[in-house]
């Protein structure tokens, strides 16, 4: 029976520390995703100087968490979000307020996305 | 990698409950949850060696996942006999007192080709011979004949046979297995004096040597030193 037990707390160990992930995921994403959204309504009121201040922040962050991500996102994913936000870069070094606005909403698409994966739904159980 | 883990423990929970549903003659020798899993590892684990942009750990969590399961199936297997029934099924008699149980037949999905072919296997071709064909766990089929049809043995004929008992290797390849020397009852000294007595100086220069509980010696030098 103490087999049993140590294979149970195992179970329950990595039970804890996908759900753990989830929150992590999901701390990074948010972080990024209100870093975002400071970035959009600086570049919706034209001011790019600190629009770009705030994407080059989030995108330094992104960076930052890849070793981690790496490991427990598919790395298609962090490549399109990586993609994605250098494309954001662009449009806001540009100023192209319309390129800009579509990167936004994807990188914000991407980051949803890759939260939604580690989401516990029945729609990403099945 | 929530998603994997949940998902692992969804498939494999189907896995075994399809397998049970579709019978024992599914399973060959094997176990049931021993089939989910050989089925599941082999699959799941191939998957991040395939393709890099699967984080291995998608990979590594099932394994470990079905791990843990099969584990703690088979711990609840040894001790609840209800879930025992329930995880591996009943023995199934299929022939009692040279009759065939249709009705279990018909309940394992074992067709009468099936049967007799089985017990052709066993050397036996009269189905009216056989007291008991039980159709065990693991899918295989024993049959168990009348005792008049049973060869006999040497207790039924009275007659004095030598005992045996397993061999054990004391020297493989010329290496001594100290683990079995000891388990043998014997020491070096003892070992020594074996082997002066076969003119061997060194274990080796022994290939095999093996004894038993009655100090039968089975003795092979290596062919490179006669």
């Amino acid at each position: 029976m103490k087999k049993e037990l140590i294979f149970g707390i195992i179970l329950a160990v990595l039970f804890a520390l996908v759900i753990i992930n989830i929150y992590v995921l999901n701390g990074l994403c948010g972080r990024l995703q209100d870093l975002l959204t400071d970035s959009r309504r600086s570049a919706e009121a034209g001011d790019w100087g600190k629009a770009v201040e705030k994407a080059e922040e989030a995108e330094q962050l992104w960076n930052k968490a890849d070793p981690y991500t790496h490991i427990v996102v598919r790395h298609s994913e962090i490549d399109s979000a990586t993609d994605a936000f250098y494309d954001l870069l662009k449009a806001l070094y540009s100023e192209d307020e319309g390129e800009a606005k579509g990167s936004y909403m994807l990188l914000d698409a991407h980051l949803t996305s890759i939260v939604g994966m580690e989401k516990i739904t029945l729609g990403s159980i099945f | 990698m929530a998603i994997v883990f949940i998902r692992t423990i969804i498939v494999y929970l189907s896995l075994i409950l399809s397998m049970r549903i579709m019978g024992k003659r599914q399973l060959g020798e094997l176990e049931l949850s021993e089939v989910v899993i050989a089925v599941l590892i082999s699959d799941m684990a191939s998957h991040p060696l395939q393709d890099i942009g699967v984080p291995l750990l998608n990979g590594l969590i099932p394994v470990l996942v079905l791990l843990c399961c099969e584990v703690l199936i088979s711990g609840l297997v040894m001790k609840s006999i209800r879930f025992r029934a329930f995880i591996c099924g009943r023995p199934s008699i299929l022939i009692e007192n040279g009759k065939i149980i249709q009705s279990e037949l018909k309940r394992n999905r074992f067709c009468l080709d099936e049967l007799t072919e089985d017990l052709r296997k066993k050397g036996i071709t009269d189905i009216s011979k056989v007291k008991y064909a039980v159709l065990e766990t693991d899918g295989t089929l024993n049959a168990l004949q009348y005792a008049s049809e049973m060869p006999p043995s040497a207790a039924s004929l009275n007659v004095q046979v030598e005992d045996f008992s397993i061999p054990r290797c004391i020297i493989s390849d010329g290496r001594i297995i100290e683990r079995t020397l000891a388990e043998s009852g014997k020491d070096f000294a003892w070992l020594k004096k074996q082997l002066e007595m076969r003119n061997v100086k060194d274990a080796k220069d022994v290939f095999y040597m093996t004894v038993d509980d009655f100090d039968k010696i089975y003795f092979l030098a290596k062919e490179n030193n006669k």
